[in-house]
């Protein structure tokens, strides 16, 4: 496990989060509308494209936490323009849900293929529909690494705008796994969290201090994890996934106080997969208006990927 | 971590390269087609074909050991390659940036016709297979080549395989890693023939990039892999050094999900981002590898970029060289990448074949190799939803 810590910390300036109450409750995940048409750019492709944009979750889940982070981080949306300013999504099944539509389509020879469901299908579509809706032409991409793919996206937010490359990057994950892609592991549901990441400078907002990527499958790297904890001082953990194997990895039972010593401790922020990273950085920056001080956020993918934030 | 005005003391070079394509197993079979004009495109006869229409295709051709899914069975293939080119011992201490626009999706989609028939049965869901989904042709190379670092997927459509080695370098950069695996792979499945064929992207017969009559692109399969590492510490180990990645631009057109802005007005930040940070200005440049779709719409956006940037230093060599393997979507920006490479090194520049008739004003290179002393190049690659990246290549 290996982290960067970044001497001129990036500020966390707005959160956006959508999730279900339950996150036990399928139904309430897949079966709640969200219509949100006035988030929808306008229809380039006609009224078809507008309806495949409508129905597809994956986009619709970033937009709207694209905006509430916007908007939380008092940045105008007619003021977010140009170049500078970039999107980073992480994923684990991106619009997983549409390549099975488009799927059950290509397999009846009746069926008419829509081409507007099938660029849908592309794990890039949510960061390109929040650049297209907020005008933000600088770094895009899309990270599909699985459950460490949020806090991977927030991470290479703060290489952009620590490294010049942009001035704001609006960052996170996105899960819409539908009803079937939310067997296909650990259970998933969907939800969206991103966060504003800034150069700019502001009182009163968090910074993300430094960084971390390693494989958890090994116990040193969950043991340097835990290690990171003490030499950044932390005050809280927010352990995005359940992490008691983690725990037991570590060689330290089942005893969380022992592995991460803190003042408070987070524990499963939720089970959106590729989004739970960055909603554990939204935890965190919560924690620290209770407990002021320093957060590690782990999000740990059950191929043993393991992404740590320190956010203080 | 490494203060903004001193990065440029970790610089990253490439120290090895594979590639999987149409042309063969090996970047060199790809690189010998290149130079001399050769396309290994061939008529698919397939379903798809009889449901959409005639259509080329460049098949990569796999050997019987190769297993599963073809995206990560090719990226296995290339990362081998590079592996060994690089003189790294197994398993080397590096971490791997894949791209990929669908790779590791075929299995996945199997899994869930499996899933609906077990749920028809009454019978328990299938798991879900561990070659399936987009992380998944990643962990494969990890694990078949003993990788100890992180494992990341990227996923920027057709600039999947650039974001990629963008992405690695700028880790190599700051200090998170000193060695890292990066590249792209896509495999061809009814799924992606059939997306780009009701898109109408695809040409029914030569792939012919910046020509008048262009009217389309060709898809191939296959992957592109580099070695990149923080140069002195390359140097201490004498490994061969091949080139030097000078610098990465990233940006988004915010334009439209499939076509680029007219202009190529993302295109042209990317460029500008890539020069900035390589610290060359454009007269410097001594050869352009376009994107080069063959589709009216990336060439025209991509013409207008290249013209802004190169009005008033005439510009250099351009070169497309898609129609050589059919344009393998999230590999290609890695695989001409490597080309760049090659294109430095050997101071010979591939034709653009297809290109008969050039529209426009652009220095196309074409009819046949083209010979100069290049010391820089820029590779270019755009994907749906307006993903622009360019990495400026110099030599070592």
């Amino acid at each position: 496990m290996r982290f960067v810590r970044f001497d001129a910390p990036p500020a966390l300036a707005g959160f956006g989060l959508v999730t279900v109450r339950d996150s036990g409750s399928l139904a309430l995940g897949i079966s709640g509308a969200i219509l949100r048409d006035d988030l929808l750019p306008p229809a380039r492709s006609g009224p078809e494209d507008a309806e495949v944009r409508r129905r597809d979750r994956y986009g619709m889940l970033a937009l709207i936490a694209a905006r509430e982070a916007l908007e939380q981080a008092g940045v105008g949306l007619d003021g977010v323009a140009g170049g500078r300013c970039g999107v980073i999504v992480g994923t684990t099944h991106a619009s997983a849900e549409r390549n099975g539509r488009y799927a059950r389509d290509l397999a009846d020879p009746e069926a008419t293929l829509s081409p507007s469901l099938f660029v849908r299908t592309t794990s890039g579509a949510a960061a390109a529909d929040i650049a297209f809706a907020f005008k933000m032409g600088g770094p895009g991409r899309t990270f599909a690494s699985g459950w460490t793919a949020g806090a991977e996206a927030i991470a290479a937010a703060a290489r952009s705008v620590v490294a010049g490359t942009a001035d704001l990057v609006l960052a996170g994950g996105v899960e819409a796994p539908g009803p079937i892609f939310a067997r296909s592991g650990p259970f998933i549901s969907e939800g969206a969290a991103m966060a504003v990441v800034t150069s700019r400078t502001a009182a009163g907002r968090r910074r993300l201090i430094a960084c971390g990527r390693g494989h958890g499958d090994d116990p040193t790297d969950l043991r340097a994890v835990a290690d990171a904890s003490r030499a950044f001082e932390c005050d809280t953990v927010v352990l995005a996934n359940d992490l008691e194997a983690d725990a037991r990895l570590a060689g330290s039972g089942d005893d969380l106080d022992a592995v991460f010593p803190a003042r408070a401790r987070w524990l499963r922020v939720g089970a959106q997969a590729g989004a739970l990273g960055a909603a554990g950085v939204v935890v965190g920056c919560a924690m620290g208006v209770e407990i002021p001080g320093r957060s590690l956020v782990v999000a740990r993918d059950p191929s043993g990927e393991v992404a740590a934030l320190v956010i203080g | 971590m490494t203060p903004p005005d001193a990065r440029r003391g970790r610089r990253v070079v490439v120290t090895g390269v594979g590639a999987v394509t149409a042309a063969g197993i090996g970047v060199e079979p790809w690189w010998r087609s290149a130079l001399e004009g050769r396309s290994h495109l061939t008529p698919e006869n397939g379903p798809i074909a009889a449901r959409f229409g005639p259509l080329s295709i460049g098949r990569a051709p796999l050997p019987a050991g190769a297993e599963g899914e073809r995206a990560g069975a090719a990226a296995i293939l290339a990362a081998r390659e590079a592996i060994r080119g690089a003189g790294l011992e197994e398993p080397p201490d590096a971490g791997l940036v894949l791209g990929t626009c669908l790779g590791g999706m075929q299995p996945a989609l199997g899994w869930i016709a499996a899933v609906a028939a077990a749920d028809a049965r009454g019978e328990a869901a299938p798991p879900f297979p561990p070659d399936a989904g987009l992380a998944a042709p990643a962990r494969r190379v990890a694990r078949a080549c003993g990788l100890l670092g992180p494992i990341l997927t990227l996923s920027t459509a057709c600039s999947s395989g650039a974001a990629a080695i963008a992405e690695a370098c700028a880790w190599i950069r700051d200090g998170g890693a000193d060695l890292m695996l990066a590249g792209g792979a896509e495999s061809l499945t009814p799924f992606v023939l059939s997306g780009f064929a009701i898109l109408q992207t695809l040409t029914p017969g030569l792939m012919r990039p910046f020509d008048r009559r262009r009217d389309g692109l060709a898809l191939g399969e296959g992957a592109a892999i580099v070695v990149l590492e923080e140069r002195e510490a390359a140097r201490r180990r004498h490994a061969p050094v091949l080139a030097e990645i000078l610098g990465a631009g990233t940006s988004a057109d915010a334009h439209h999900m499939t076509a680029p802005a007219p202009e190529g007005e993302g295109l042209g930040r990317a460029i500008d981002a890539a020069l900035a940070e390589a610290r060359l200005d454009a007269s410097s440049v001594g050869l352009v590898n376009a994107h080069g779709t063959g589709t009216v719409h990336n060439d025209r956006a991509e013409a207008a970029a290249l013209r802004r940037l190169f009005r008033r230093c005439g510009g250099p060599p351009i070169n497309a060289v898609k129609p050589v393997t059919g344009h393998t979507l999230g590999a290609s920006g890695a695989l001409e990448t490597i080309l760049c490479i090659r294109a430095i090194r050997s101071g010979l520049v591939p034709p653009t074949i297809g290109c008969e008739e050039p529209e426009g004003d652009l220095d196309i290179v074409r009819g046949g190799v083209r010979r100069g002393g290049m010391t820089t190049a820029l590779s270019l690659s755009c994907g749906f939803g307006g993903h622009n990246v360019v990495l400026a290549v110099g030599a070592p």
